[in-house]
């Protein structure tokens, strides 16, 4: 995104609606600092610029990652709207988090403070030793260099978006040591991130991540989404549940 | 495809076609949406439970910024956005129906609840 020096009367209505508060004012010419803008078109699509100084720039990879990342509209690397994948929300029918097994989300920058992909890759490669797969369909998995690893694309590394999504699947009996690393992230990453825990529930609708959580010192809200297993398995459908 | 409802009461959820075949996510607390489902003979499937925000939180706007900022899940109503909405109702230049309508445009996917902002703002609007 920039701002057209010649359009711009620096009326500044275009600066609360910087979701990284990246647009200043200097002197009276209204600026976007490009290093800090994730490129989500808020101002360009909501600020209403008087003049249309506002402009889009064509933009290369992988300054392309901020766009997909950050504008809730725009397909990301995976081809899909959305910056993880169907998670619990589909378990009836997909029934990929299984009886023995957990699924850990971590977004990281949000509510409101963006992050780059060097943090991001703090918690791949954290998690990538105790884990059995990256969620498939997500596109920080589609980043990732290196499964085993963690490691995601050099090149990558230095682009900063609104949020980011990173999924895995692992057996229950390493939860601990997974909480264990989240933790020891509080004071490594550059910005805020929060874990979830995704669990089928037993015959009497307890979740086992959540005694696991509480025994290692962890505290599970106890506000969830909860899969009300209502889904049913369409006809021909060959996937997970099916194995 | 997702579809998404603000459901006031437990007896609410029962609008539900049960033979669709679709998947459905209930978010609220968990013992009272357990506490549902008994009661209409479904059995709860998977949960999702947060573990809380962790790491740079000073970072964070105030409490009571994120309690509207937040109603946009993908983060595009900013807490300057807020603010500035609420310079407006100080200065007569909006009503505050106006000010929590002016917060709603940015969030695309339309989950922001426009009724509580006008709320949230009235009563930050009132002790300033």
């Amino acid at each position: 995104m920039r701002i057209d020096p010649d359009k711009c009367i620096a009326c500044g209505n275009c600066l609360p609606y910087c979701p990284m508060a990246a647009i200043a004012m200097i002197g009276d010419i209204v600026v976007i600092n490009e290093d800090e803008c994730v490129e989500c078109d808020c101002c360009f699509d909501f600020a209403g610029c008087p003049t249309a100084a506002i402009e889009k720039v064509d933009l290369a990879w992988p300054r392309i990652l901020r766009n997909q990342f950050s504008n809730p509209v725009v397909p990301t690397v995976t081809s899909m709207t959305g910056r993880g994948s169907e998670e619990m929300k589909t378990n009836d029918v997909t029934n990929q988090f299984r009886a023995g097994f957990f699924g850990l989300g971590v977004e990281l920058g949000r509510p409101g403070i963006g992050v780059r992909f060097d943090d991001v890759e703090k918690v791949t490669m954290a998690l990538a030793p105790h884990i059995n797969k990256f969620a498939a369909v997500n596109p920080v998995t589609e980043l990732l260099e290196d499964r085993t690893t963690g490691k995601i694309r050099a090149e990558v590394l230095s682009e900063k978006v609104m949020s980011v999504l990173v999924e895995i699947i692992a057996p229950l009996e390493k939860l601990p040591a997974l909480l264990q690393e989240l933790a020891a992230l509080k004071t490594k990453v550059n910005t805020v991130f929060c874990a979830s825990l995704i669990s089928r529930l037993d015959e009497n609708g307890n979740s086992p991540v959540v005694e696991i959580a509480r025994q290692w010192g962890f505290t599970p809200e106890i506000r969830t989404k909860t899969n009300i297993g209502m889904g049913k398995i369409p006809p021909g459908y060959r996937g997970e549940a099916h194995k | 495809m997702s579809i998404e409802k603000l459901f006031g009461s437990c007896s609410k959820l029962q609008i539900f076609p049960r033979h669709a075949g679709y998947s459905v996510v209930v978010q609220g607390l968990y013992d009272d949406v357990k506490r549902c489902c008994n009661k209409m003979g479904l059995k709860v499937h998977t949960t999702n439970h947060s573990l809380g925000i962790w790491g740079k939180k000073e970072k964070l706007p105030s409490q009571e910024l994120l309690e509207i900022t937040t109603m946009c899940g993908h983060g595009m109503v900013p807490a300057s956005l807020v603010k500035d909405a609420l310079n407006d109702i100080k200065t007569g230049k909006s009503t505050v129906k106006e000010a929590a309508l002016k917060l709603t445009r940015p969030c695309v996917c339309g989950t922001f609840n426009p009724d509580r902002a006008e709320r949230l703002l009235a009563k930050i609007a009132e002790k300033k």
